[in-house]
């Protein structure tokens, strides 16, 4: 206990206060800065690229999480029971996991090419006319959902079978014996017992999607038209690219409130639905 | 066993030999040996090997007492890599810096002044001095030029006889000219792009932008006084520049989903689009059929009559401030200047050598090689500023939002002069 | 219906199979009622296999058209027909990757880093979760808001104010006790494996797993004489295992395929990561997309590995750590 608490102070918490003091100053990175108050959050407020990821990352926070939490969930529904083979088709979707964002964003990249890609290629092999994908600034972020979805599915997928598993069958058998059908046994049974796990699967893939940043910067690096730059595209750019560790910090603070934000939002509501059940 | 017997008696002879051979090598006056680090940036697998099978071990024999340990990191991340190093103490004695990097690395007192050691330098001389003086920053030289991104037009000679094209197009109007029948020639919707404009996940659009603003007689900045800058960009060649980019994707004759992606080949490269503005990466990137076809010929002018405008970005040599050893760093950058040296590096990597008096000689009197050599003489030097990096990532997007006809050109001019001009101060 | 359905539920898998042969047949005729329904339920089960094969391609294809590239030439990637299969499997881009100066090295460097942080990491957190689970403390509140806290900072936010902090190392690499001088942390593997060594979500796991665990193990270990430390390693340790895998692949993984820090904290080859080393294969002006497969494949492949090997266990580490 004491030597994680310690390292925690050091490798977190020490970074952190410190981020919160640059994001007060004009510090340039190696160049002494100064103290501006409020001055880089003003910045960041008047900043129409900081708003435009905003919205970009609350789009795509949306359509991965929720639309993802669905397929994992729809998913999970068809590969837990009885079912010949599942556990291949269980191994299969979860492999993306071992693959890392860098890579897997490489790969996708090349498959949406819109040149010489092989989905585009397929398509036309069928006669159909192969979108732009990346390129298009409606469908660059879906491209990018449609990647993220692809790595990281099986990993919720897996939670919410062992969940469906866990639901006790007596309770299934009852509901069934009370007349209710398949849909009705998932709605007043099954998704009410899967609560926590869903809880889980909102929350760390929601954070983790608000943090969205190497697909981003592999595969369109914002663009086009500014679609898909996220705040932490934002952050790296002012950071690393302008050195400015002041405004990379503010805009950091902003972020974390955020995540705060929607992390409380997301456990109040579950929980809420527990205490119904 | 015997061998084992004998041991004691061929250790002490050996030693003997390696203590004499050892006092013979090293003349008394001679310094203490030393390493310097070198970073080579965006040194491909193959010139990884040259470096470390030839070059280096080239350097050690001639200097004894210094060696040399070579760390390689890719353009995309070399500059993060680095202004952290130069702040933080760890950056390596001798570093290869792109364009862009000077300015910003020299406010964080980074690059050791070489102004004394390039005056005594006769190699100085036969530089090509546009690039030299790209090395220097308020009158101070850090840097020295090693390769030259040199670009030309570069045009698919098959695809142009298909379109009944005889010659390379020389202005704008012949070039959209060119690009027109190209596009009708392969069939309506783009097939095959008429012209490429280099739209890529980095700031390819940004260059694209200078590189016409200068044909068409302006510029991007003036600078002024102890590194300050202007935005001139707002002006009528910055119109005209902006509204003929546009124009190619108004009228289908270029198309924003041909896209270099980090690592793919160029549109051109692939057989994708029949003309563009790059440097020699297309050849090297293309398979032999197509490479075949391709030919590179001077810049374009904005008129008839008007001299034709290239750009050039200058890559450069350069020691960093706090280097215990200057002097044998200087050493192995002056070693890389071995003509054969410096032809080999820069033919590996598409790239012009700096050195005139390499012109006359394989590869660089030959095919794609020669014309980047010639068309040294039409180009600018891309101009830097110190938040070029941001300046580059801003300008990009404003351009791209013209291209994708998201922002009509007068109003991208203002919000370029708005974004750019507070961090021009 | 409802009777067929509650029945099907406990059919073994392998009559279900055979009864797919048997539907049509005169056989099912005979049985009437039965027999159609048989046919039904052998259609259901067709049905479900077409929708997971389908589902199933969207995850595989991606990882096949990487393999099927990386055995391409480079040229043949770029050029030829993406959708084709090589005409030879060329072995060149991976000759490209292993070949590579310093590719052991890169490769000595990734598995120190990643194994030594793995270790600690899951050790700390483990322990730490165990704590925040099983005694109350002064300050367990504000601490664990702290663990939390750092899981909604992005780990590229906090990556200039760390480098800063590991440069100003009081009395390392040639500091002073004010953090001046030196180079501090920078260039060490422990400077390398600082972000890993302790993960706010493995704390956060360890802690709401320890927490499912009952109590009375533990209660009467201590009334038979075991002390808090036995109590740990010899009652909950052991019913930890699928905590401790998941820990383990999360801690590996994350040091593992880690760019950034490397690259800024890494002076040169000798402290490379893999990850770093093979960026090179990245180069502007360069097109060699066979080489690029090859190269995420191999730095992919540890895991990869991993995940083959340890498939069982953590299928049960991931299945519990949501079901709490």
């Amino acid at each position: 206990m004491g030597p994680a608490v310690v390292l925690l102070v050091v490798l977190y918490a020490v970074p952190i206060v410190l981020d919160g003091y640059y994001s007060l100053t004009s510090d340039q990175f190696g160049g002494g800065g100064k103290f501006v108050g409020a001055g880089n959050y003003v910045a960041v407020a008047n900043s129409g690229l900081f708003w435009r990821s905003v919205e970009n990352n609350a789009i795509f926070t949306v359509l991965t999480v929720g639309g993802g939490t669905v397929l994992a969930l729809g998913v999970a529904l068809l590969l837990s029971g009885s079912f010949v083979g599942k556990g291949i088709y269980r191994f299969v979707i979860y492999l993306p996991q071992s693959v890392s964002f860098a890579s897997g964003a490489v790969i996708w990249t090349w498959l949406f090419n819109a040149q010489n890609g092989p989905i585009d290629a397929a398509l036309n092999r069928v006669g159909l006319p192969g979108p732009a994908w990346l390129t298009d600034p409606h469908l660059a972020l879906l491209s990018i959902v449609i990647m993220s979805w692809w790595r990281d599915i099986g990993f919720y997928m897996v939670v919410l079978i062992a969940a469906i598993e866990n639901v006790p069958q007596l309770l299934i058998e009852a509901a069934r014996v009370d007349g209710a059908r398949r849909f009705g046994v998932f709605r007043h049974v099954t998704l009410p017992s899967i609560r926590p796990a869903m809880l889980f699967v909102v929350l760390t893939w929601g954070l983790g999607a608000l943090q969205m940043f190497t697909q981003a910067f592999i595969m369109t690096n914002g663009g086009p038209v500014e679609s898909t730059y996220t705040v932490v595209l934002k952050i790296y750019n002012d950071a690393f690219q302008a050195l400015n560790l002041g405004l990379g910090a503010a805009e950091a603070f902003v972020l974390l409130g955020v995540c705060i934000v929607v992390g409380v939002f997301a456990v109040r509501w579950f929980s809420r639905g527990l205490e119904h059940t | 066993m015997g061998a084992k017997m004998r041991a004691p008696a061929t250790l002490l002879t050996a030693t003997a030999a390696l203590l004499a051979s050892t006092i013979a090598a090293t003349p008394a006056h001679a310094a203490q040996p030393v390493t310097i680090t070198f970073l080579n940036t965006g040194a491909n697998p193959q010139v990884i090997e040259y470096f470390d099978r030839t070059v280096i071990p080239g350097f050690e024999r001639s200097h004894p007492g210094i060696s040399v340990q070579m760390s390689t990191v890719d353009w995309g991340d070399s500059f993060t890599k680095i202004q952290t190093a130069v702040v933080a103490g760890t950056a390596d004695d001798v570093f290869l810096m792109g364009n862009i990097f000077l300015p910003v690395l020299v406010s964080k007192h980074g690059l050791y002044p070489l102004t004394k050691l390039v005056a005594k330098w006769p190699v100085a001389r036969q530089l090509n001095q546009p690039a030299l003086h790209a090395g220097a920053w308020d009158n101070v030289q850090y840097g020295v030029p090693v390769q030259l991104d040199v670009r030309g037009l570069i045009y698919n000679k098959t695809m142009f006889k298909q379109a009944g094209i005889s010659a390379a197009p020389t202005d704008w109007a012949q070039y959209q000219a060119d690009a027109t029948k190209l596009v009708q020639k392969s069939g309506g919707q783009v097939k095959v792009e008429g012209a490429d404009w280099a739209i890529d996940n980095s700031v390819g659009l940004a260059q694209t932008f200078n590189l016409l603003i200068s044909e068409a007689g302006g510029q991007l900045f003036r600078n002024g006084k102890g590194g300050r800058a202007t935005f001139t960009g707002d002006s009528p060649a910055g119109t005209r520049a902006l509204e003929y980019l546009q124009s190619f994707y108004k009228q289908g004759l270029s198309s924003t989903s041909f896209v270099d992606v980090g690592s793919t080949p160029t549109p051109v490269a692939l057989g994708e689009a029949a003309m563009e503005m790059n440097n020699a990466a297309s050849f090297s990137q293309a398979s032999p059929a197509v490479a075949k076809q391709l030919v590179m010929t001077a810049p374009l002018s904005a008129g008839p009559g008007a001299k034709p405008v290239g750009q050039e970005f200058v890559n450069k040599l350069g020691i960093y401030a706090r280097t215990k050893h200057p002097l044998q760093a200087w050493a192995f950058v002056k070693y890389l200047y071995t003509p054969s040296v410096l032809s080999h590096w820069d033919q590996m990597l598409g790239e012009a050598p700096p050195l005139a008096s390499l012109a006359d000689q394989a590869p660089w009197n030959k095919g794609v090689f020669h014309a980047m050599v010639e068309n040294e003489q039409y180009a600018k030097v891309f101009p830097v500023e110190l938040q070029s990096t941001t300046i580059d990532e801003d300008l990009t997007r404003v351009v791209q939002a013209v291209i994708y006809q998201k922002t009509p050109v007068a109003a991208a001019l203002s919000e370029m002069k708005s974004m750019l001009t507070p961090l021009l101060k | 219906m409802r009777a067929t359905t509650t029945s099907r539920a406990a059919l073994p898998p392998a009559p279900l199979m055979a009864a797919v042969g048997e539907g049509e047949g005169p056989r099912a005729a005979v049985r009437g009622r039965a027999g159609r329904a048989t046919a039904r339920r052998a259609l259901r089960v067709a049905g479900r296999h077409a929708v997971a094969l389908v589902v199933a391609l969207f995850f595989l294809v991606p990882m096949l058209v990487a393999l099927v590239t990386s055995f391409k030439t480079n040229a043949s990637a770029l050029t030829g027909d993406v959708l084709s299969l090589p005409s030879s499997i060329h072995l060149g881009s991976y000759g490209d990757v292993f070949s590579l100066g310093g590719f052991a090295g890169f490769t000595k460097v990734s598995v120190v880093v990643s194994v030594v942080s793995t270790v600690v990491q899951v050790s700390l957190s483990t322990l730490a979760g165990y704590g925040f689970a099983r005694y109350s403390f002064r300050g367990r509140t504000f601490l664990f808001s702290l663990v939390l806290l750092t899981l909604m900072l992005p780990p590229t936010a906090l990556a200039l104010p760390l480098f800063l902090e590991m440069l100003h190392f009081p009395l390392a690499g040639g500091n002073s006790i004010s953090g001046a001088g030196g180079t501090g942390l920078l260039n060490t593997y422990p400077g390398l494996m600082a972000p890993y060594l302790v993960s706010g979500f493995s704390i956060f796991l360890a802690r709401q797993f320890f927490m499912s665990l009952p109590d009375e193990p533990g209660e009467a270990a201590r009334v038979d004489g075991c002390r808090e430390w036995s109590v740990f390693w010899r009652v909950y340790r052991p019913l930890a295992t699928p905590l401790i895998v998941i820990e383990t692949l999360f801690a590996f993984q994350t040091a593992w395929i880690d760019f950034l820090w490397p690259l800024i904290v890494a002076k040169g080859p000798s402290l490379y990561t893999l990850q770093v080393g093979l960026s090179t294969f990245q180069q502007e002006f360069t097109a060699q997309w066979a080489d690029i497969m090859a190269a995420a494949i191999v730095a992919s492949l540890p895991i990869m590995l991993i995940f083959i090997f340890g498939q069982r266990y953590l299928r049960r580490g991931i299945a519990w750590s949501g079901g709490r």
